[in-house]
């Protein structure tokens, strides 16, 4: 009897088979693999329930995100609607059993006469539904939870199949504007069983404004560009790319002849080929020296140095030139200044000697040039005295786990988990589970007060565990996708997350570093925004992105190695003069990306080009703005250019958005024209010695945009000077306009 | 009973019909499963135990475990039952999920409808018969709690103060005081004639799914406990006037309180919860007694005899076991033993 009836399921899903209609050659190849059983995109009255019913995990969840029922903005809401809580997007199944089924004494579901569950009637508006309409008879998701009702409502137990990989058909795409596609989603099953889950995915686009995606998968093209389509399903995810080329006719000998200085730029033309961008020229001498100066050393180039690059007909000039930027003082603030940001170096709650501390040994790190991974291990395993281990004040400033957690995963991996405290991530593959055991490896962190005020002794503890809050239990440590460690292991939890960490397989953490150099040069990282590394948010060049890493893991971690591959590259010194194909380009380095200076770095160029600095609390006279290494107390212009404050980790802590304060402040504020008035000053210097018109304005000028004044430029400005009756008056005017002018104020 | 049992199949494949209505799409089998227990109540004789399921109740010989009687003509599973003090008359609630629900009322000993009635905008959750037999309570889903005349089925009160579903209810011994566990957390004291609030319990920290009062016999007055979500047992003392002190908490549970029950001596509390344990509590200490073997699914009923002897347990499988109040022993009836499914 029973080999008959295996015989004949074996018959039915060979029929079955049979019927499917012709696919595409790619879905043919993998149905070949293992026939699915279950096949959403048909219509519902065709798919076969599955042999055992349908799975309370596997189907009934899905069927209720699909159905938006345990979203945040309906059940899943934390306080339910209705009295009917559900977990947001199903992330606990054994929870939502217990609601659906158990809860007000099985108000929800009939088991007797399944068609008159309350789950049933609701959605259906047959009984009145706050939510509306949102399931109909006859459909597939109908089906699922109407069969399983009948089929006894059975509970998702330990040993249901899991999803072990989503793949998608097509993963890439190539369309023109006004195009449709249909993706199809596969979900592939611990015990090897696949499912075509298309119709249950969550889809969502990274940029509406190349192709868009409903609710089904179907895809359509709105413009040119590439975007990436997410997918989320049962807290796995993965996404299919489109490019859709702009409709641009370029002769293929462009790309041949654009120059190529190393890897970088056989990536970057390759795609730039692909989407028929047109890359900009090559930047000349005077545009180069003042971009490299400001995006490597924070710094203007003076006078002298314009004059002596411009003139240098050496042909490996600026390879030299971007090797000595790297060995100046200034390179060593500015990236000492960009690692206190991420690590939040401040007096807000450090001591000043604690946070002089942290801040010598970032400063120092840097200067040795530390390789990264070295560093952050350093960080990660801070044990000693605050003072002498500068690195320890990382734990006195994140002393709560779960606030430790995030902060580390935002620091070092470039990413946020912080919804899976709470909840699985929505768009993310992490899990609460995943988070508590991650937030487990950093509950072994004693302190004590040192002997002096401000020190703060760390160490490990051998116990000290976190619960996970729903299971009321602690899970094995363990780093976000690594391996767990025994609760009774000897090793120092500490150890074992560096390891995991600075492992060069590590996934997260070179390549979330690299991306935020990267950015630095190029005005947009490769994955935007750079703290935000999900898998479903994919980097406009991966195959650049993973060679970076590559090549910067294979030299040691080395910064400044990876700082002058980047600089050297073609792709770094084109200009920023966009050509008929690519103003609207900034995400595929076809030119150079415009940015207004960061705070720090206008205020010093300020002080430099008119030779007054300004002074800090408690610094020497001279230091400039790159040099403070407190957060607390930022001057005035600091705070409205966007300093970031260093409160919590996050990029866009430092801000770029132009405001009126700063407009005001540029034009009538106190910080510029004190400087341009005060003894001693550039232009107390140009009246007082009585410099030539002519020759200030070309000081000013080199001083400020690095570069001659134009003829025409030149030409009204003399005329103005001459016909001024207030020379000092006149010069201020000049130099007042060249430095609030947008040529000053932008790095290009 | 095998020929009851097959009408009632085809009873049910009607109404399935009838329901899905303009489906085209005919209605999935129900997979043969045993409608859940989700009331009981012991006669005050202790001859009789009432067991609400879907859509009936059984009466049954506590002793024997044969079924007397099946009482019919439920809309929807039957969520309360209770015996008048007299045990002359039996009341049975339930009615539709959202819709409304429905009151009926049996002789018990007959086995014949005396009346019955609908009220409510969504199911009964509960049902208390008030000391002196007069008045019957019921509290629903619709948040509120209704007074009903049981001679005539008319409704005498609506209490409304609760904000989300009332689960439970429950008369103080005296016939004072009328209590009401809510999904809104709270527990509500009302006097029963007027209608009025007397005093919000808040000492849960979630849904109360389950209420009590001690019998007359307890010691220290008038003590109530309750239980629900946040898986503790939470004692009250009720003054005079109906204002309520906590006497003492205790989490309980590792899941949700479903059930509690008092023994008619007042010197043990059982609990049952969605850990799927049954255990038995001294009141005045929360000290756990005996704890009874886990069960293969929720105990949504519980009840004690009025001769304090046994426990009666009513799970959401369909099952129904009788325990020994002192001894924790499963009693073996052939004729409730059997697999549910």
């Amino acid at each position: 009897m029973r080999d008959r009836l295996k015989g004949l399921i074996i018959f039915m899903a060979l029929l079955g088979l049979w019927l499917l209609p012709a696919r595409p050659v790619s879905q043919v190849a993998s149905a070949n693999v293992e026939p699915l059983t279950l096949d959403t995109t048909r219509p519902a009255s065709e798919v076969t329930t599955p042999v055992g019913g349908w799975s309370f995990r596997n189907h009934v969840i899905p069927v209720l995100t699909r159905l938006g029922c345990n979203s945040g903005a309906c059940h899943g809401a934390l306080a339910g609607k209705g009295g009917f809580k559900l977990t947001l997007r199903g992330y606990d199944p054994e929870a939502d059993y217990n609601v659906m089924t158990r809860q007000t004494a099985g108000r929800r579901i009939n088991l007797m006469e399944p068609t008159r569950s309350l789950l049933l009637l609701k959605p259906t508006m047959k009984i009145g539904h706050g939510g509306g309409e949102r399931l109909t008879i006859g459909s597939l998701e109908y089906r699922v939870l109407s069969e399983w009702i009948a089929g006894g409502g059975t509970a998702p137990v330990e040993g249901d199949p899991r999803i072990t990989a989503l793949e998608v058909t097509p993963r890439q795409l190539t369309l023109a504007t006004g195009a449709t596609a249909q993706l199809h989603v596969i979900a592939r099953y611990s015990d090897g069983h696949r499912e075509d889950v298309t119709r249950w995915v969550k889809y969502s686009t990274a940029n509406a404004a190349v192709a868009g995606v409903d609710d089904d998968g179907a895809i359509k093209v709105a413009g040119p560009g590439e975007t990436a389509i997410s997918l989320w399903y049962q807290s796995n995810v993965a996404f299919a790319r489109i490019t859709n080329p702009y409709p641009n006719n370029i002769p293929g000998e462009v790309f041949d002849r654009s120059p190529r200085h190393n890897y970088i730029d056989e990536l970057v033309i390759a795609r730039l080929r692909e989407l028929r961008i047109t890359p900009s020229a090559q930047a000349g001498d005077a545009e180069f020296i003042r971009r490299a100066y400001l995006d490597a050393a924070g710094t203007l180039p003076t006078v002298a140095e314009v004059d002596r690059f411009v003139a240098d007909k050496s042909s490996g000039k600026r390879a030299t030139l971007v090797d000595q930027l790297l060995n100046r003082s200034e390179f060593v603030d500015y990236w000492a200044n960009r690692h206190a940001d991420t690590l939040l170096v401040s007096s807000r709650l450090l001591r000043e000697n604690a946070m002089w501390s942290f801040y010598n040994w970032i400063r120092e790190s840097v200067r040795v040039n530390k390789p990264y991974d070295r560093m952050v291990r350093e960080i990660v395993t801070a044990n000693g005295n605050t003072l002498e281990n500068g690195a320890a004040n990382y734990y006195v400033l994140h002393k709560e786990t779960t606030e430790l957690t995030e902060n580390f995963s935002m620091a070092f991996l470039g990413m946020s988990i912080t919804c899976a405290r709470c909840h699985n991530h929505p768009l993310e593959k992490w899990t609460q589970k995943q988070y508590y055991q991650m937030a487990n490896l950093f509950t072994r962190i004693g302190m004590k007060n040192g002997q002096r005020d401000g020190d703060v002794q760390v160490y490990s503890n051998p116990f000290g565990e976190i619960n996970h809050p729903r299971l009321g239990k602690p899970l094995p440590p363990a780093p976000l996708d690594g391996q767990p460690l025994a609760f009774d292991s000897t090793v120092d939890r500490r150890d074992h997350l560096a390891n995991w960490l600075t492992s060069p397989a590590n996934p997260y953490f070179a390549r979330s570093y690299v991306n935020r150099v990267w950015k630095n040069f190029m005005g947009r990282g490769l994955v935007e925004a750079v703290d935000d590394m999900r898998a479903t948010n994919p980097p406009s060049n991966e195959e650049l992105l993973t060679a970076l890493t590559k090549d910067f893991t294979e030299h040691g971690f080395d910064t400044r190695h990876l700082i002058r591959t980047i600089m050297n590259s073609a792709a770094y010194q084109r200009t920023g003069t966009p050509n008929s194909t690519n103003a609207d380009d900034e995400r595929y380095y076809s030119r150079y990306v415009l940015r207004r200076l960061p705070a720090e770095v206008l205020l010093d160029a300020v002080s430099q080009v008119t030779g007054v600095p300004t002074p800090f609390p408690n610094m020497a006279p001279g230091t400039r703005a790159l040099q403070v290494p407190d957060a607390k107390n930022n001057p005035y212009f600091l705070n409205v250019f966007g300093k970031p404050p260093r409160l919590i980790t996050v990029e866009s802590e430092r801000t770029a958005e132009p405001t009126v304060a700063q407009a005001l402040h540029a034009i009538n504020g106190e910080t510029l024209n004190q400087k341009l008035r005060a003894p001693g000053g550039i232009v107390d210097s140009i009246v007082r010695h009585n410099i030539a018109d002519a020759m200030a304005l070309r000081h000013l000028y080199l001083a400020a945009l690095a570069r001659e004044p134009r003829p025409d430029e030149l030409q009204r400005l003399l005329t103005a000077l001459r016909e001024s009756d207030d020379r000092r008056q006149a010069i201020e005017d000049v130099a007042w306009a060249i430095l609030t002018s947008k040529e000053f104020m932008f790095n290009h | 009973m095998k020929l009851s049992l097959s009408i009632a199949l085809v009873l049910l494949h009607t109404t399935v019909f009838f329901i899905a209505g303009e489906s085209q799409v005919s209605p999935p089998p129900a997979k043969r499963v045993r409608a859940a227990v989700s009331a009981l109540a012991f006669s005050p004789d202790g001859a009789m135990l009432a067991v609400g399921r879907y859509r009936e109740v059984e009466l049954l010989d506590p002793a024997s475990g044969q079924v007397k009687a099946t009482l019919r003509g439920f809309e929807n599973q039957v969520r309360g039952v209770a015996f008048s003090p007299d045990g002359r008359q039996l009341v049975a609630v339930g009615g539709n999920p959202g819709q409304f629900g429905e009151v009926r009322l049996f002789d018990p000993s007959k086995g014949t409808e005396i009346r019955a009635w609908r009220g409510h905008r969504d199911h009964v959750t509960s049902v208390a018969y008030a000391p002196d037999g007069r008045t019957i309570a019921t509290a629903s889903y619709d948040r509120t709690i209704r007074l009903w005349n049981p001679a005539t089925g008319t409704e005498l009160q609506t209490l409304r103060d609760h904000t989300d579903a009332v689960f439970a209810l429950a008369y103080s011994p005296d016939g004072k005081f009328l209590a009401s566990a809510s999904a809104d957390r709270t527990v509500k004291v009302w006097d029963p004639l007027t209608g009025r609030r007397l005093s919000t319990l808040g000492d849960a920290l979630d849904a109360v799914n389950a209420l009590a009062f001690a019998p007359a016999s307890a010691k220290d007055g008038r003590i109530l406990a309750g239980g629900g979500a946040d898986r503790t047992i939470h004692i009250w003392q009720l003054s005079e006037n109906g204002e309520g002190k906590r006497l003492r908490s205790l989490i309980a549970h590792e899941d949700a309180i479903v059930a509690i029950a008092y023994a008619p001596d007042g010197l043990s509390l059982a609990t049952s919860a969605g850990d799927r344990s049954l255990r038995i509590w001294n009141p005045a200490t929360l000290v756990e007694t005996r704890t009874l073997e886990t069960q293969p699914d929720w105990v949504q009923a519980l009840a004690f005899s009025p001769d304090g002897r046994w426990v009666a347990a009513g799970r959401f499988d369909g099952a129904l076991s009788i325990y020994g109040a002192m001894n924790g022993q499963k009693r073996r009836m052939a004729s409730i033993d059997k697999d549910p499914r």
